[in-house]
This record gives structure tokens, C-alpha cells and sequence, in this order.
């Protein structure tokens, strides 16, 4: 048996406040996507960040991105966004919960196939998105926007995770 | 389960948004900082070109003026005839833009004030040239405009020109259209929308946009504010809104009105 590593409290504190990392991303990349930026038609194009934290913490770590946290996220977007209530919410517990499941087929796997898989994702996304929003205000807005949308969402994907994600993901303490 | 009470998602939203509005204002600043080095430096690049444009545009303002100096005057003359009451300017506050929320189904913004800066609800929201919309949620620090351009913003208008009446409807693109017209009425491009204030929210006269498109009995209107690049924004208080009320108008005015 290995002896465990000496633990002081600070150091359990400290790993403790890393396991909060997803988390805070998450909430870092749902104000950053309101800010004004000042492109045109930002609105409509702004890259859909928090689905993309959210689809790869479920993924690499399941354990810090929970169902709740996934809820609470996406009802923080709606409320930040005036969006109706609950439609992000919805989506974001769909994507944590099927991820959940994928994790045995795509973690450890080369990056290009955690890429690909999120294509489908996004795009049942953006669908899900526009079809709740279409049957709540019985309006069906033109579908062009959410897949603009969802297609600049998948082709920043790698880079949200070079830069953002998955140097994060080294700074974790490993699961218990 | 109980139904979900509207005013209590209106509260949500509004407490969300004052939460977090002080991070909002203080991250707005490096962005803006960045939007104001790119646009020197795209102005830098066509500098003459921007200068002769601007050279034509003064000479034809200075035309402008002289017009808008002999009406004021003839106005003001009017105005004395009619014993109307000379108009209170209205109130108007400058806050910052903190956030444009992005996604596909809500044209809306957050500004950096709220009810401590005497801002309320349905206050008209201008930038510039024009009306961009109003304040439909009202925090403490923060509160909410939503755009012209948004599926729910109606707001009834007036063709400066022709005095037609119609409410200005948005859908969600860049150009709102005109709804409820009398058959009648003739409609051409280029002619210009100002507010009707017939809501009681809105002072009347704030100019809105003109018309771009009158295709098919579908008429597009172009906003005169650039809704894409907004930095601040001027909320007018409804308070001080109406220069007729009604114990003030004289009955020859009516009279006036009746047999010019």
C-alpha cells in the first residue's frame, strides 16, 4: 500500500477551489458572450460558449459539471439573456445528460473524435432551441440564424478548448 | 405545481441582471477600449476619402441649418399665435451600454443604470440620429431595452410628412415594419417615422428611422441609429412630455385646427 500524500489543509482548500474551475468558466463564458462588442449582427453570432464548457466538462469530468450545475448555468444564461425561462436551462441538462453517457465511447479518445461528436450535438442544440422557442411565441423565426450560429459554435470548438478548456482540465485534481 | 408568476420572472431577470451588471460595467471597459483602437485605426486607413465625404456632408448641413433656423422661427411665431405654452425640454439621462445578450430570439440590451439613476420602466431609449427602443425592465443598477427590432416591440409612429399613423413592428431583422395603415395612405421611400406618443409612454416627435422598402404591401423601415454599434444610450423621462395640456389649450386653437 502506498503511504497517501501529505495533505495540509491549505493544500485540500486550494484542490478543493480547483474543482470549482468548470464551474467558474462556465459563468466567465456566459457574461463574455453579452458583452458589447460592437460586430455587427453580434447578436445572432455570438458563439454558443456555455454550451461548448458545458458539453466538455460533462465529458472529461462529469463529476464537477453535475445536472445542477448544468440547470443553474443555462437558467443564468436565460436570465441574463431575456431569453424565455427555462429554454436554455432545458438544453443544457440534455447535452450534460447525454454526454454523461458518452463518456465511456469518447473520453481518452483522440481530440478530433470528442470534435465530430459535437457537431451533432450543437446542431440538435440549435433545433431543440428553435423549436421550443417557435411553439412558446407560436412564431417560427427563420432557422438561418441558430445554424450560422450553431456552425460558427462548432468550428470555434477546437479553439475554445486549445486555449481555454483543456489547459484547465491539466490544473484539475484527478477524480476521486 | 402552481403556475409560474410572470412578475416573479421579471424579478429573476431584473435581480440577475443588477447582480451582475457592476462586473458587466467594469469588463465593458477593456472592450471598449479595443472597439475604439479598431475604429481609429479603420478610420486612419481611409482618412481623405473620409474627409471629402465629410466636406460634402458639412456644406449640405450648413444648407440645412439655414432651413432649420428660418422654421424654428416661423415656428416660434406660430406657437405665440396659438398661446401654446412653450415645450419643456425633456429629461434626458446618458448611461453606457453593459451588455448586448447574444442568441437568436431576443433583440435586447442592459444598461448600466437602474431606478437609482432615475430611469423607469418605458422610458424611450435614443442613440444619436434616433429611437432604438425602450426599457421594459427596470433594477436597481441595471436596466433592460429592448430594441425596435425585437418580435415583441410595437410602437405607434407617424409619417412625418403625410401625418399617417401606423405602428412600427419588429420580427427580429435588422428592419422593423409598418403595421395597421389606413388603405389609403401613400407611402414612399425615404419618408421619414417619428413617434406618435399616442401610448402615453413616449414623448412624441422622437425620430425613429425611414422607410427603406415598400414592396408587396410589406413596408421596411431602416432605423435611423445604428442598432450593431451602440456604446450609450439617451433615455428620455416621460415626465415632462406633453407641451398641450389640456386646461392650457385655447379654445381658438381649436377653432384653428378645425377651418385653417
Amino acid at each position: 500500500m502506498v503511504a497517501a500524500p501529505r495533505t495540509t489543509p491549505f493544500h485540500r482548500l486550494e484542490q478543493n477551489l480547483r474543482k470549482l474551475l468548470p464551474l467558474m468558466i462556465s459563468i466567465v463564458f456566459a457574461i463574455v458572450v453579452v458583452l458589447p462588442v460592437g460586430l455587427p449582427q453580434w447578436g445572432i453570432l455570438a458563439p454558443p460558449l456555455l454550451l461548448i464548457s458545458i458539453f466538455y466538462w460533462s465529458l472529461v469530468r462529469p463529476d464537477l459539471m453535475p445536472p445542477t450545475a448544468a440547470f443553474l448555468l443555462g437558467l443564468f444564461q436565460d436570465l441574463l439573456t431575456g431569453a424565455p425561462l427555462g429554454l436554455g436551462a432545458l438544453v443544457m441538462v440534455l447535452v450534460q445528460w447525454i454526454m454523461r453517457g458518452q463518456r465511456r465511447y469518447l473520453a481518452n479518445r483522440p481530440f478530433f473524435l470528442m470534435w465530430a461528436s459535437f457537431g451533432p450535438v450543437v446542431f440538435s442544440a440549435a433545433v431543440i432551441d428553435w423549436l421550443l422557442y417557435a411553439l412558446f411565441t407560436l412564431h417560427a423565426l427563420p432557422i438561418l440564424g441558430a445554424l450560422t450560429r450553431m456552425v460558427l459554435g462548432f468550428v470555434l470548438f477546437p479553439v475554445v478548448a486549445w486555449v481555454v478548456l483543456i489547459p484547465a482540465h491539466r490544473t484539475l485534481p484527478p477524480e476521486s | 405545481m402552481g403556475r409560474i408568476d410572470p412578475a416573479m420572472m421579471d424579478r429573476a431577470r431584473t435581480e440577475t441582471a443588477d447582480a451582475v451588471a457592476p462586473v458587466l460595467a467594469v469588463v465593458q471597459q477593456p472592450v471598449a477600449k479595443v472597439r475604439e483602437l479598431v475604429d481609429i485605426a479603420q478610420g486612419n486607413l481611409d482618412l481623405a476619402k473620409e474627409n471629402a465625404r465629410l466636406r460634402e456632408e458639412n456644406a449640405n448641413l450648413m444648407q440645412w441649418r439655414a432651413a432649420a433656423l428660418k422654421l424654428e422661427a416661423q415656428s416660434s411665431v406660430l406657437h405665440n399665435l396659438l398661446k401654446l405654452p412653450p415645450g419643456t425640454p425633456p429629461v434626458v439621462r446618458t448611461e453606457p451600454v453593459i451588455a448586448e445578450p447574444g442568441g437568436v430570439y431576443v433583440r435586447s440590451l442592459l444598461v448600466g443604470g437602474g431606478a437609482h439613476d432615475g430611469l423607469g420602466k418605458g422610458q424611450a431609449a435614443m442613440a444619436g440620429a434616433g429611437l432604438i427602443g425602450r426599457i421594459t425592465e427596470i433594477g436597481a443598477w441595471s436596466a433592460r431595452v429592448l430594441l425596435i427590432t425585437d418580435l415583441n416591440s410595437r410602437i405607434p409612429v407617424i409619417l412625418e410628412t403625410t401625418r399617417t399613423h401606423a405602428i412600427l413592428a419588429g420580427d427580429n431583422t435588422p428592419q422593423p415594419y409598418l403595421m395597421y395603415l389606413p388603405k389609403a395612405a401613400t407611402v414612399n421611400v425615404g419618408d421619414r417615422l417619428v413617434t406618435a406618443g399616442h401610448d402615453g409612454v413616449f414623448p412624441t416627435g422622437l425620430a425613429v428611422g425611414r422607410v427603406s422598402s415598400v414592396a408587396g404591401g410589406e413596408i421596411r423601415v431602416e432605423p435611423l441609429a445604428d442598432l450593431d454599434r451602440l456604446e450609450y444610450v439617451e433615455l428620455v423621462d416621460n415626465v415632462a412630455q406633453s407641451t398641450l395640456t389640456p386646461e392650457a389649450a385655447p379654445a381658438e386653437a381649436h377653432g384653428f385646427f378645425e377651418n385653417p
